[in-house]
């Protein structure tokens, strides 16, 4: 039997863009992110939100990142306060939050 | 409603705080000047007046003696001394809580640091004692937008009205005060 919409994952996606002092490649970027969420947040934090890059331009230096709506304030916190990646300093500016990847647009 | 970065340790372009949210910011040595008071003898100076003091120190009772001379104060331990806090609810002043120890430090010391700031600032709204979010950013990365700031606060445990009057109508009263 399927699941009722009404309990489905409600997913937020937001869509930000990051500054550094050094190119990153796309997979420092998913990366740096990720663990910068999972510090903050904790695993159980995580487990709770489901946080996930979804995508990352490196020419663009923007990206989305899938969460839970429950968890959004917290992954949302734990962007703000991510100031590193690979040792270049860097920081992830939160453009917008949707509830659908097409508006992000 | 315009929102004011009260402490900034470099240069920051207009630009990039207008891209940010903010109308301004105050840079340190500029428009705003830090006392750092380690023992009462420290206390003799007076600050300047036309620029925005701020006290800071680890020992509330010194913080204390300065609460009606300066327009901001800064707890570095975010030690919760509630006659402090009074105090500064009494002078009509404001704490300032820089967000850049959250930003410098991870694991523990983050998670500590983070628990001492929230109550703190838990114990700001009982007694209704004004603080005023800043990010002592010593370079652009360090500068945080509106949105960032709601969202640090939220983890410590205000909500987007406290934050957002915190960096407009009570940094406004600061900056009014010392013009």
């Amino acid at each position: 039997m399927p699941l009722k919409p009404s309990m489905r994952e409600k997913w937020r996606y937001i869509s930000f863009r990051l500054e550094s002092e050094g190119s990153l490649s796309a997979s420092e970027a998913k990366d740096g992110i990720e663990k910068g969420i999972l510090r903050f947040i904790g695993e159980l934090g995580a487990s709770r939100a489901k946080p996930k890059v979804l995508e990352y331009d490196a020419s663009k230096m923007e990206g989305i990142v899938r969460c839970e709506n429950a968890g959004l304030p917290e992954v949302r916190a734990a962007l703000a306060l991510i100031s590193s990646i690979a040792n270049r300093k860097c920081a992830v500016r939160t453009l917008k939050t949707s509830g659908t990847i097409a508006r992000l647009g | 409603m315009a929102y004011h970065d009260l402490h900034v340790r470099f240069r920051a372009q207009q630009g990039k705080l207008a891209e940010l949210g903010f109308a301004g910011a105050a840079i340190a040595g500029e428009q705003i000047e830090e006392k750092l008071v380690k023992s009462a003898a420290d206390m003799n100076v007076s600050p300047s007046k036309n620029k925005i003091s701020v006290l800071s120190g680890e020992d509330a009772e010194l913080l204390r003696k300065g609460v009606k001379r300066y327009d901001l104060i800064f707890v570095s331990s975010f030690y919760p001394d509630t006659a402090l806090i009074r105090e500064v609810a009494d002078n009509s002043i404001a704490f300032e809580i820089p967000v850049s120890g959250l930003l410098r430090s991870y694991g523990y010391s983050r998670a500590a640091l983070l628990g001492r700031m929230q109550f703190f600032l838990e114990l700001c709204v009982k007694y209704n004692a004004n603080y005023v979010f800043t990010s002592r950013a010593e370079n652009q990365f360090e500068l945080k937008s509106i949105d960032d700031f709601i969202a640090i606060g939220g983890a410590l445990g205000l909500n987007a009205g406290q934050v957002k009057r915190s960096m407009g109508a009570v940094a406004e009263k600061v900056m009014r005060e010392v013009k």
